[in-house]
Order: structure tokens, then C-alpha cells, then sequence
């Protein structure tokens, strides 16, 4: 298998809305950032992989096709990944065994995603309607007609877990969106541009029992892109890659009655070590800096603490009260203030982490910059209460230091 | 030519507002009062030819769906008020929600019928749903082990007080009077204390 490297990222901000462009036009703006970071050329580009999440959202079936054309890429090989919520991560994953496998030296890899569009006409609003577009994701037949919404998915974990662990309490959680919205302040593609307090969070409406309005994500829209490039490729055109040298995926049982149980996400556990096994990783905590988790909602975040074995199990809340987690404590996670501060553009959300432990390993993280990190790992998830799980290990300086 | 002058001399035709309110209400199935208040913005005057055009659409497709294997659950539900479950003998697991092919042995599994009693394992309740669920929150959303079944089944409890649902407490299925072939015509409710 061949190393590869990140040699250049672009994003756009992430948004509610941009009125002003399509999905296209959007990947057009992520690309072209992409290739000047990089410094290349669109038709440098051998192959690209495309990562865009519900084709309701952007009101087009195989969105990809006209990413593809709108961005020139006319002929070169190409694929669609969707995942759900892990889009963005398995678009990385796609991407990387592109180059490992020698089919490319030089792979775009893409996410983008509209929601917005989606319009509630009864209500007056788009939310609910962007909902009851990833109610679709839900089995139809047995699941979706009990209007379980993608919160209520990871509520049920999340009460299994509390019920089992006795955490994460609700002042816990709260901890999770205030640290994220804090950090999102200081990012300039984030969202959220809001200091929160605890009560803030606490008293927000009930969105999803345990999660109030502040334990969510945000509905995005953004497009985020990375170019990967072999060892050979990448020491010709950049001065300092980032290696990709882990990389972990599962897909667990969607139908819950087939798991072993409610309390933990076994996705992100055989990612998680799958991952850690290729980048020769023992002991999580002390070999990384850092961590972008996947925090849809405020109580995964902790749960992503014990399934990323950052701490042992049932101990995820700890983290959070010691501040460990915070961007001055021992282990920053979310530095990007992620789905809760900066936000979830579905397809593009798993990259836009990737590009926040890029910057930081690049020390191009502007007032979120940490002293020196080295090592980063990303978790990007999706599906009914954590299908799937795609987890990345960067690192800076040569592969193996 | 400079952007703002492209249009100076174009002739402007000025669409029909209240044609093409009812028209586009129609086309999307929604009231054309709904579809002024969204589109009250692009009728302001405001607008130049550069401001971004918004437009009513809809995806929708019609289906004839066949449940295939899992038929005689649908039909038990609907024609019966009762539950079922399949079992694999070879495994001794039984499903519910049902599976014709056992994804343990990928044995044939066995109906069986399912006293429609449980314990919820975990729940939410809903608070903010999606537009197919407007008015009917907060409901609680729960995953109900079922007694003689390994699995859980997602399903709504009804209770007048959703602060009350708790992990561990025992309930039973109500068959709605008027069925349709759909999971959503049962739903779960607290069985009294010991029960």
C-alpha cells in the first residue's frame, strides 16, 4: 500500500443558507481554494471522489454528476460516496485508496451539501422539512413511521448510556456546547459566532429528550475539499504534506435489535482501533494532541470520548468536567467547534474536520492554534444512532515520526 | 457593459401574482396563502436581475410496495390485530421486527405469534419533529424489548404524562380500531404496576 498525503484544503464557510449558490457553485468555490492551497491546477487533478449526503437536500438525484462537470473534471475517473453523516470521512477514505492503491497520484476529494432549499411551506421555515428528509434514512417500514428524527436516534443511545453509566449528565452536555460554541467563535468558516453559558444551553427548548436546542448540531450548508496525493507526488509539490496514516471504518447494524446492546457505538470502537492499528497507536491519549469528534449532539461527543478509548468506558463525562477536552486542556477536542459551533454540511462536514487537524498540524490555526500539535484523529459518523464510523489519523513531519 | 445597466433597456413583463400563486400552490400541493407569505420578498420590487431566484418545487414519486417475505406480519396487523415475530429454530433468536431469512445462519426463520407485551430499553421523548409529525409532539419514541423475541422493536409510546416513561417499565401493544397495513397502527402503553 502506498502512503498519501494531504498537500493542499479548501472550504467555503459554513452557513444556513447561501441564496446566492447551488451545490455546484459552492464545490466550485471549496475546489478552487483547494487548488490554490495546493498549488495546482484543476486539470492536475487524475481522479475525484465526491462526497454528498441526501439527494433530497439538494433536489437532484447523483448530484455528483454535475459537481463533476461544473468543476471541469469532464473524462477523469469519479465516484459518489454517502454515508450519511460520515460522507465526508468515507469520501476521505475513497480518496485515499485511489492513491494507496496507485490508481492516482493526485485525488480531489470533495464534500458539499445544500439543506436549506428544503421548505416547510405550513410552517414557514425549512427545518422541519430538512428533517423529514433524513427521516427517509430511517427503515421505512418499520422505523420511519414512528417520526423518529435523527436526534431522537442518538437520544435513545444516549439515555441507554446515562441509565448505564450514570453520565453524561445534563450539565455535562451542556459543558460539551459551550466549549464547542466557544472555540466556533474564534474559527472564521464556523456558523456559530455565539458565547454561550451554561444556563444558555440548559434552559434552550427540549429538542430531543435529554438534548435541548444547544446540544444539536447546526443544519449547514458549505462544501469542504482536500487533495490527496501519493509519497512520490506529494514530495514534488509540497514542502511539508500531512500523512493520512491511519484509517478505520465500520458499519454496524442499523436495525438496533441486531446489536449487543443500546449504551455504546461499536462503529466507532472497531474504526476507532482499526485506525489506531494502522498508525501504530497504543495508548490514544497520550500519542495524539488532538481530536475532531463527531459531536451531532452534545451527549455523542461524550459518548465518542470512550468508543475513540480516550478514556476508559462509561467515563466519557469525566473528560468534560476536568476540562480535558477543553482547547487549553490536555486533550483539545473540536478546536473547529465542530458540528455544534462551526457546523454540519453533511457531506462536507467529515473533511471540514480533517482541514481543522490539517491546520493545526500546519500551525495555520489562527487564534484556535495549539502549541505544536503532531498527531490528530478524526471520527466522522453517520446513520441511525452511529451506523457508520470513519476514523483518520493525520500526522505532520516525515510518515513515521 | 456595466452589471447594473445590462437591463436598462430590456421591456420587463411583470408575472401574474395572484396567477401564479394558485398555479405554483397547485403544482406543489400546498395553499396558495402559504406560498404568498414564503414569496412575499420576490414581489417587493426590490429585486434586479441579479438578486438570486427562488422557485416552489417538489420531488415526489407514488409507490405500490410490496412487503415480499415479511407479508404475513402486515396482514396478521392489519386483518387480525396481532403480532408476530420469526423465529430461527437453528438459532433459537427470534425477530421482531421480522426477517423471513435468518442474518445469523441464513436459515429460513418460522412465524410466531407474540403475546404484544414488553419493557422499554430506551426512549426519547420528541419535542421538535419533522413536517410529517407536525402537531402530534411531543411523543415519546421508544425501543420496546418484546417478551419471546432476542430483539427491539422502535415503536411510539402513548402515555398522558411523556415525563413518566422510564427505562425498565413494562408495556403493552394497543391495536388502533382503523388498520392499514403500517407499523403506525400500534402503538405501546404503560401496563399497570406488576404487570
Amino acid at each position: 500500500m502506498r502512503r498519501v498525503a494531504i498537500v493542499g484544503v479548501g472550504t467555503t464557510p459554513f452557513k444556513p443558507r447561501f441564496i446566492d449558490k447551488t451545490y455546484f457553485e459552492l464545490a466550485f468555490d471549496a475546489a478552487k481554494d483547494a487548488f490554490t492551497d495546493a498549488e495546482i491546477k484543476h486539470t492536475d487533478v487524475e481522479s475525484t471522489v465526491y462526497g454528498i449526503y441526501n439527494d433530497l437536500f439538494e433536489r437532484q438525484v447523483q448530484p455528483d454528476l454535475y459537481v463533476h462537470d461544473y468543476l471541469g473534471m469532464g473524462g477523469k475517473p469519479s465516484m459518489r460516496v454517502n454515508t450519511g453523516g460520515a460522507t465526508g470521512g468515507s469520501a476521505i477514505r475513497a480518496g485515499f485508496m485511489e492513491v494507496a492503491s496507485g490508481q492516482s497520484d493526485l485525488t480531489m476529494v470533495l464534500g458539499v451539501e445544500k439543506c436549506s432549499d428544503c421548505f416547510d411551506y405550513r410552517m414557514g421555515q425549512s427545518s422541519p422539512e430538512v428533517l423529514k428528509s433524513i427521516s427517509y434514512t430511517a427503515d421505512m417500514t418499520y422505523e420511519q413511521p414512528t417520526g423518529r428524527t435523527a436526534a431522537a436516534s442518538f437520544a435513545l443511545a444516549v439515555i441507554a448510556h446515562q441509565k448505564k453509566y450514570g453520565n453524561p449528565t445534563a450539565e455535562q452536555m451542556a459543558k460539551v456546547s459551550v466549549k464547542n460554541h466557544g472555540n466556533a467563535a474564534l474559527n472564521p468558516i464556523a456558523q456559530s459566532g455565539k458565547v454561550l453559558t451554561l444556563e444558555d444551553v440548559m434552559n434552550s427548548p427540549m429538542i430531543a429528550y435529554p438534548f435541548r436546542f444547544y446540544d444539536n448540531c447546526l443544519y449547514s450548508e458549505g462544501s469542504s475539499c482536500v487533495i490527496l496525493a501519493s509519497e512520490e507526488k506529494a514530495k514534488k509539490i509540497c514542502k511539508n504534506p500531512i500523512w493520512i496514516t491511519g484509517l478505520g471504518a465500520s458499519l454496524d447494524y442499523a436495525i438496533l435489535g441486531n446489536r449487543e446492546n443500546l449504551y455504546t457505538f461499536e462503529a466507532s470502537r472497531q474504526a476507532a482501533k482499526r485506525a489506531y492499528k494502522m498508525a501504530g497507536i497504543t495508548k490514544p491519549r497520550q500519542e495524539l494532541d488532538l481530536a475532531e469528534l463527531h459531536d451531532a449532539f452534545t451527549g455523542t461527543e461524550i459518548m465518542a470520548y470512550q468508543d475513540c478509548f480516550l478514556c476508559e468506558e462509561g467515563e466519557g463525562g469525566h473528560l468534560i468536567d476536568q476540562n480535558i477536552t477543553e482547547r487549553n486542556g490536555s486533550f483539545p477536542v473540536n478546536t473547529s467547534g465542530g458540528l455544534i459551533g462551526c457546523g454540519h454540511a453533511v457531506g462536507a462536514t467529515g473533511i471540514m474536520q480533517t482541514i481543522e487537524i490539517y491546520n493545526q498540524l500546519q500551525g495555520r490555526a489562527g487564534r484556535r492554534q495549539l502549541d505544536d500539535p503532531r498527531r490528530g484523529l478524526v471520527q466522522s459518523i453517520g446513520g441511525i444512532a452511529c451506523a457508520w464510523t470513519v476514523c483518520i489519523v493525520l500526522a505532520k513531519g516525515g510518515y513515521n515520526a | 457593459m456595466h452589471k447594473k445597466d445590462m437591463a436598462k433597456d430590456w421591456q420587463f413583463t411583470q408575472t401574474d401574482k395572484t396567477k401564479w400563486i394558485e398555479t405554483e400552490a397547485s403544482r406543489i400541493g400546498v395553499t396558495p396563502f402559504d406560498v404568498e407569505k414564503a414569496f412575499s420578498s420576490e414581489f417587493d420590487g426590490k429585486k434586479d436581475l441579479f438578486s438570486p431566484l427562488e422557485i416552489p418545487d417538489v420531488m415526489k414519486v407514488t409507490y405500490k410496495y410490496t412487503y415480499g417475505g415479511q407479508s404475513a406480519f402486515f396482514r396478521a396487523l392489519r386483518d387480525y390485530g396481532k403480532l408476530l415475530g420469526a423465529k430461527c429454530e437453528a438459532c433459537d433468536f427470534t425477530y421482531c421486527p421480522p426477517r423471513k431469512n435468518c442474518s445469523r445462519c441464513y436459515g429460513e426463520t418460522q412465524w410466531v405469534e407474540l403475546p404484544g407485551t414488553g419493557k422499554i430499553a430506551s426512549y426519547t421523548t420528541i419535542y421538535k419533529g419533522t413536517s410529517l409529525i407536525t402537531g402530534k409532539t411531543p411523543c415519546i419514541c421508544a425501543y420496546v424489548s418484546l417478551d419471546e423475541t432476542d430483539f427491539v422493536v422502535l415503536t411510539n409510546v402513548e402515555m398522558d404524562d411523556p415525563s413518566k416513561a422510564k427505562v425498565g417499565m413494562r408495556v403493552k401493544a394497543v391495536f388502533k380500531p382503523e388498520r392499514t397495513g403500517r407499523v403506525s397502527d400500534f402503538y405501546f402503553t404503560a401496563m399497570s404496576e406488576g404487570a
